[in-house]
Parts: structure tokens; C-alpha cells; sequence
């Protein structure tokens, strides 16, 4: 075999004019506009973490997506157009994620952005749209500053709750117990969540005790020593804002550790509790999607249809990304028309009453925040689900800690621009 | 004897070498007319401009590592430096800074700044020592981005909204067309003031040290200042990549500070061929490709992407860069080979 021959008749010079041949053919398709077809179909971008820390969250809540388009498609799609969706990884990160925006709405033409969980990339984001004017529902940040200026906008729906309001089921927990400890990630959300953990248990209990407070690094894997500290200050119970993989880290961690007090999480997520096991029974939080629920019916259609199509039931973050392509579609139907204007418009005046999460879901004029009711659940055995909810209360529009609706100071922003 | 031959090249090549560099401006300067004729103008302007901002990236580590060769596991830390130098600024300062020129002055003197306690730090001890130390060193200027002490940094949200008005008070460059242009601008004089810096004398060290750092200090140099100094220059020069992402994207996150923006660093050179700053244009150029040309077609992008860097490190285990010069040897010998007489 000569000097430079990879294989037997197979010359490094061939590879080389083979492989840039290739890849020159290949990359005629980024050539080929990925535009609407004649205007057939309806482009929707989906920005989703599809890799780095928060990646399980960001593939369901695309599954969640996905499933939501094949649904309209099967009906026929809307206004006779057929839904196509564009789905990027924002790879949770901040940069990337504006990257990845751009290339839906400037390379691939879409008509609207969905997605994202992590608030600092749809800041950069909802910066970007302001811009260019593009509608973008964010389906899964629950911080209150992307709906606050300088971020707030016409062009720019938050369809989670309030992370504050969430917070605010600790409420029910709270009346039992005096002696508090928190664990929450090192970074704003959960920081904000254990500040509104206290504020909502002082509404209820305003002599509460604070026995201790800790920020392990998001993305932690061993909590052991987060534990041990909290189990020698001796809590009534422990209030959890873990992201992530730590949800269920925490608090499978907890209980082999021999932690006896009540937990209290801040969102309730089926495939993060079945992750747990059993130690997540008794465990009390808040969600905003039920997998059944006898207040939004649709929940259950959803909950089935995922399982036929994904082979596991889906979790909250499933529920916001199937969730928010309804808020854009049903737009869509009732304006008549996918002129983003007139579509904002719409999502801004709309009752959404058939929703997954709650009936009467809408937003505020004022500053594009979702209005949708939340559920304070405890985690019970179920059948079908491993572990269900127990409905403990259900408050159909929370606004304890919301910011009134003349005071959001967001009316400059949501201006029509010329 | 005197030694006759000599490096420089025959007035016949240096013409041909301007002419191709005439051509590569050309086209380089006419290619937003030709995106103007796509669907996409603005996104395909935004693409080559992320080429060449990466490209700067790319040369000035290719200064540390092929031509000093530093191998340092760090370079994301000016380049993190110089956008944040303009965030601030621009932003978070209160100053009302609205040109881009100050930020990249900023950007410029932190990078050095930077590049100073780096080399600093990196000077005094061995190679694989270098690689943990610049690593950690930015791992540490991340966490203190995060933790924000002085609260201007906006912690792990980042900061937004950078504005992209002007340079020197009267240039625009708020359109994507013309921040193209200034970044090719930009380009060609980084790659002049490198290429000058390494054909000098101090490149010339750069070499030796590269080649034999024992030998350089028996000859009475003193390998830590000269290390030192690449380390400000490469960091310089980083940071003004870092500045003109600032104002390119318009936002800045702490995640500028990874580690995995150092190995990209270390990939375009390695990728393009080390030592020739050219090489590591072209390798920034090439992953930049690959990876909107991979995204398109899979999913999972990214497993495939590494499966290219692999085959092409394999084989081309020098870069890429040789092959173009190969190529321009043979086009050059075609051209001074004399016509076959004819037989009579």
C-alpha cells in the first residue's frame, strides 16, 4: 500500500475530493429557502433546550410541541394552511439560543417563536424580536422580569404563571408547620422562589421560624452535604426550588438520609417524581397542569394522546409547549388571518376556555403575563400515573405579589410600533 | 561566504500574492451584494460576519499556541473579557455610552490586562501546568461574573440590549451590512498587525520558544517576558473578538467564559493548521459551516460534528491550510513550467 493510501484504492487525495464534493452537495440544501411554500403553511420556530443542563425539560416541552402540530395537521391544519415547525436547540445558552432566533426568523422565515425555558436566554431573545417584530410566546420561564421593562412587549407572551404565584401553595403546608428550612438552586429562580417561599408563609404564618437556607450550584448531583446541615437544624419542613435533574435529586436524597419533615417542592413534575419513587409521596407543591383534571377536561386528551405518541405521560413542561402552540393557533383561527398584528391582537382579547391548564386562560393586557389558575396538590399512589395528585385547593386567579395592572410600567412597550 | 539565498520572494510572486489577495478582498467585500440577491441577505451577512469575528478569535490564539506555542486552555476568558468590557459600558455604566468605539478601547486594554496576569501566572510554570492553570483561571473570572460583587455584571441573566449606533461618532453600523464591513475591515487589520508582529523579531523569538525554549534562554532571552507578551497581544486581540460579539449579537452571558469557547479556540487552529494565522481563519470558517450545514440535517447535530472533527484531524492532521497551499504551489508551477518544444 503506497504512502498516503487510506485503504486499498482509496487515496487520501480521493477521500479528500470525495468528502468536499459531499459536503458542497450537501450544503446546496442550506441554499434551498426554508420559506413558507407558496404560503401554504404556517412556519412556527421552536426554541427549545434540547441539550446542556436543562435538556430533559427542553425535549419534552418540544415533544409537547411536536404533538400539538400533528394534532391541528390531523384536523386539516388552520385556515387551511398546514402548521410546519421548525424546531432548534438553544443548547442552554444564552448566546446561542439569540443565534438559533435568528436563523428561524431571518433564514428560515418563520411566523412565530415558541419555546424556551431559561429567562436569560429569552431575554436575549425578546430583545432580538422587538426588533424584527415577531411574535414569541415563551412557554417556560416563570421570572417575572421578562414581563417587567426593559423586556416586556407588544410582540412578547410569557404563557407559565408568575414563579411567584407558585410559590404561594406553600401557603397550605405552611399552616401546619412553624420550623422552616430552604433549599433552592444558586441562581435567580431559585433564589426568587425561596424569597416568595417566606413571603407566602408569612401571609398565612407571619411568626414563621427560618432554622436555615442553602444554594447548592444548579446541576448539583450530591446533596448529601445540603442535607446533613439541614437535618442538624432540626426543620418542621423543607422547601425545595430545585431545577432539573436536582428535583428529584433532592429529594430521593433527603429521604435516604433518613429526612423525616414534610417537603415542600415548588412545582409539581410527573416524569421528575416517578424518577423519585416513592419517596416523593406526601410531598406537597404547586402545578399548573394536571394530568387529569376535572376543571380542564382537554388535560386528559392531551395526557392520552402523548402517551399513544411518546409511550410516557407527559409532565408540565410537555403541557406548556403543547399549550402554547394552542395560544398561536387558536389566534390564528379566530383573527383569520396570520398577520402577527392582528394575531397579537387576538391573544391579547382571547379567552382561551378550552385550555389544558385551566379554564379561562388569558393574558394581561398590561404586560403579556399568562392569567391561569393554580393547583396546590399533594403527591398520592395512583394506578395509572404511579403517582398522582390530591387536589388540596385551586385558586383560579392568584394575584397575591402580582404587580396591579396600571403599575407594570410596560405601557410604553406594548405600543404598536410603526 | 555570504549566504545568498533569502526568504523573500521573487517581484513575479509578489505580484501573484497581491493579485490573489486583491481577489480575496474582492470577493470577501462584493458577497453582501450577492446575499442582496437571497431571501436571507441579512442572515447570510450574519453568518460570514460570525466567520470573521471568529476568525480573530482564531488568529489571535493561533499567536499563543502555533507560533509561541502556549497551549493554553484559557483563551475564553478575553474573549468573555472584551464583550463584557463593552456591555458594561454601554450598558450597565450609567454613562450613556452610545459609539463603540470606547468599548472596544476597553475591550483592547482589559484583554491585555487579562493576558498580563495570565501570562503572568502561565509563565513560571511547565506545559500541562499551563493548560490547568489558564483553565482555571477562567473558570474563576466565570464565577465572578456570576456572583457579581459589584453588581454590573447582571449575574447569570447577562446583560441585553447593547446598542449598535455608531464608531467614531459618525460611521454607522447599526445595519447588518455595514457591521459586515467594519468586521472585514477589522479582520484585515488584525491579520496585518499579527502577520507584522510574527515576521518581526519578536516572532521570531515566539518561534524559538516554540521550538526550543532552552536554547532561547542560553542566548540570553528572557522566555518569561517574551511569554508574557504573547499572552497580552493574543489576549488583545481576543478581547476585540469578544467586543465585536458585544455589539454583533447585542448580548453578553457569562457562558462566554466556558471552557468549551477555550477549546473552540484550540479546535479552529488545530482544524486550519497552527502557525499560520491564516489556518485558523479558515478553520473558524469551516466549523462555522459545519455546523449550520449538520443542524439542517440531524437533530443531534452535534455528535456528528464531532465525528467531522475527528475525520478531518485524521486525515488532515495539519490543518487544512496546507492543502491551499499546495494547491497555489501547483497552480504556480503550471504557470513557470516552460512549454514542451515541439519535435521537429
Amino acid at each position: 500500500m503506497g504512502r498516503g493510501k487510506i485503504s486499498s484504492g482509496l487515496s487520501r487525495r480521493s477521500f479528500i475530493k470525495m468528502s468536499s464534493g459531499a459536503i458542497v452537495a450537501v450544503s446546496a440544501n442550506w441554499f434551498l429557502p426554508r420559506i413558507a411554500l407558496g404560503a401554504e403553511e404556517i412556519l412556527i420556530g421552536g426554541l427549545c433546550e434540547l441539550s446542556g443542563p436543562a435538556s430533559i425539560m427542553g425535549s419534552e416541552q418540544a415533544r409537547g410541541m411536536e404533538l400539538a402540530v400533528e394534532m391541528y395537521n390531523q384536523k386539516g391544519g388552520v385556515l387551511g394552511k398546514k402548521i410546519k415547525l421548525i424546531m432548534e436547540d438553544t443548547e442552554s445558552k444564552k448566546d446561542v439560543g439569540l443565534a438559533k432566533a435568528r436563523r428561524l426568523v431571518e433564514r428560515s422565515k418563520v411566523n412565530y417563536l415558541a419555546g424556551i425555558i431559561f429567562s436569560a436566554v429569552s431575554m436575549a431573545v425578546q430583545q432580538y424580536i422587538r426588533e424584527k417584530k415577531v411574535l414569541f410566546v415563551n412557554s417556560g420561564s416563570g421570572n417575572d422580569a421578562l414581563v417587567q421593562p426593559p423586556y416586556c412587549d407588544r410582540y412578547f407572551f410569557k404563557a407559565p404563571g408568575s414563579f411567584r404565584l407558585t410559590c404561594l401553595s406553600i401557603r397550605e403546608p405552611a399552616k401546619k408547620f412553624d420550623k422552616w428550612y430552604f433549599l433552592g438552586d444558586d441562581y435567580s429562580w431559585g433564589k426568587g422562589c425561596i424569597e416568595y417561599f417566606k413571603k407566602s408563609i408569612a401571609l398565612v404564618k407571619p411568626n414563621f421560624q427560618t432554622v436555615g437556607e442553602a444554594y447548592p450550584p444548579f446541576g448539583e448531583t450530591n446533596y448529601a452535604p445540603y442535607i446533613t446541615n439541614l437535618m442538624a437544624a432540626n426543620p418542621d419542613a423543607l422547601g425545595i426550588a430545585v431545577f432539573g435533574a436536582g428535583w428529584a435529586r433532592t429529594v430521593s436524597q433527603a429521604r435516604q438520609l433518613g429526612l423525616k419533615c414534610h417537603i415542600h417542592h415548588q412545582f409539581w413534575d410527573l416524569n421528575n417524581a416517578r424518577a423519585t419513587g416513592d419517596a416523593v409521596l406526601g410531598i406537597t407543591s404547586s402545578s399548573e397542569f394536571l394530568n387529569e383534571n376535572p376543571k380542564a377536561p382537554r388535560a386528559k386528551v392531551f395526557t392520552d394522546a402523548y402517551k399513544q405518541k411518546y409511550g410516557n405521560f407527559p409532565g408540565s413542561l410537555a403541557s406548556y409547549g403543547f399549550h402554547t402552540i394552542e395560544i398561536i393557533i387558536e389566534a390564528v383561527q379566530k383573527a383569520g388571518t396570520t398577520a402577527t398584528e392582528a394575531v397579537i391582537d387576538t391573544i391579547e382579547t382571547m379567552v382561551y376556555k378550552d385550555s389544558i391548564l385551566s379554564p379561562d386562560y388569558r393574558f394581561r393586557k398590561s404586560d403579556h403575563q399568562c392569567i391561569t389558575g393554580l393547583y396546590d396538590i399533594e403527591a398520592v399512589p395512583d394506578q395509572k400515573y404511579q403517582y398522582g395528585t390530591k387536589i388540596l385547593h385551586y385558586d383560579p386567579n392568584p394575584t397575591v405579589f402580582v404587580v396591579p395592572d396600571k403599575e407594570t410600567g410596560c405601557d410604553e412597550f406594548m405600543k404598536k410600533k410603526s | 561566504m555570504e549566504d545568498t539565498t533569502n526568504n523573500y520572494s521573487s517581484p513575479e510572486i509578489d505580484r501573484g500574492k497581491m493579485v490573489k489577495w486583491i481577489l480575496i478582498l474582492g470577493v470577501l467585500s462584493l458577497l453582501p451584494a450577492f446575499f442582496q440577491a437571497t431571501p436571507f441577505a441579512d442572515y447570510l451577512a450574519y453568518t460570514v460576519v460570525r466567520m470573521m469575528i471568529l476568525g480573530i478569535y482564531a488568529m489571535s490564539y493561533d499567536l499563543l499556541f502555533g507560533f509561541t506555542g502556549i497551549f493554553s486552555y484559557g483563551h475564553a476568558t478575553f474573549w468573555g473579557c472584551g464583550a463584557y468590557a463593552v456591555a458594561i459600558l454601554t450598558v450597565r455604566s450609567g454613562l450613556q455610552v452610545q459609539d463603540a468605539l470606547p468599548g472596544v478601547l476597553a475591550a483592547l486594554i482589559a484583554g491585555a490586562g487579562l493576558g498580563l496576569a495570565m501570562g503572568f501566572l502561565c509563565s513560571r510554570v511547565g506545559q500541562v501546568a499551563v493548560f490547568l492553570v489558564s483553565f482555571a483561571f477562567t473558570e474563576s473570572i466565570q464565577l465572578l461574573v456570576i456572583s457579581d460583587p459589584l453588581k454590573i455584571t447582571n449575574a447569570e441573566d447577562g446583560i441585553s440590549g447593547i446598542p449598535r449606533e455608531t464608531l467614531f461618532g459618525f460611521l454607522d453600523i447599526k445595519s447588518e451590512i455595514h457591521f459586515y464591513y467594519l468586521t472585514l475591515a477589522v479582520l484585515v487589520l488584525s491579520y496585518l498587525v499579527l502577520r507584522r508582529i510574527t515576521a518581526s523579531s519578536m516572532g521570531d523569538v515566539f518561534l524559538a520558544i516554540r521550538e526550543n525554549p532552552v536554547r532561547v534562554r542560553f542566548l540570553g532571552y528572557s522566555i518569561r517576558r517574551y511569554r508574557v507578551a504573547a499572552f497580552m497581544i493574543s489576549g488583545a486581540f481576543a478581547s476585540l473578538a469578544g467586543a465585536l460579539t458585544a455589539l454583533h449579537e447585542r448580548a453578553v452571558a457569562p457562558e462566554m467564559f466556558n471552557w468549551f469557547h477555550s477549546g473552540d479556540a484550540v479546535l479552529f487552529t488545530v482544524l486550519g493548521s497552527p502557525g499560520t494565522l491564516l489556518g485558523p481563519v479558515l478553520g473558524a470558517a469551516i466549523v462555522v459551516i459545519f455546523q449550520e450545514i449538520l443542524s439542517d440535517l440531524f437533530r443531534n447535530w452535534m455528535i456528528f460534528l464531532g465525528l467531522s472533527y475527528i475525520l478531518l484531524i485524521f486525515f488532515l492532521p495539519k490543518g487544512i491550510f496546507p492543502l491551499f497551499e499546495k494547491l497555489q504551489d501547483r497552480l504556480r508551477k503550471k504557470e513557470n513550467t516552460p512549454a514542451k518544444p515541439q519535435k521537429a
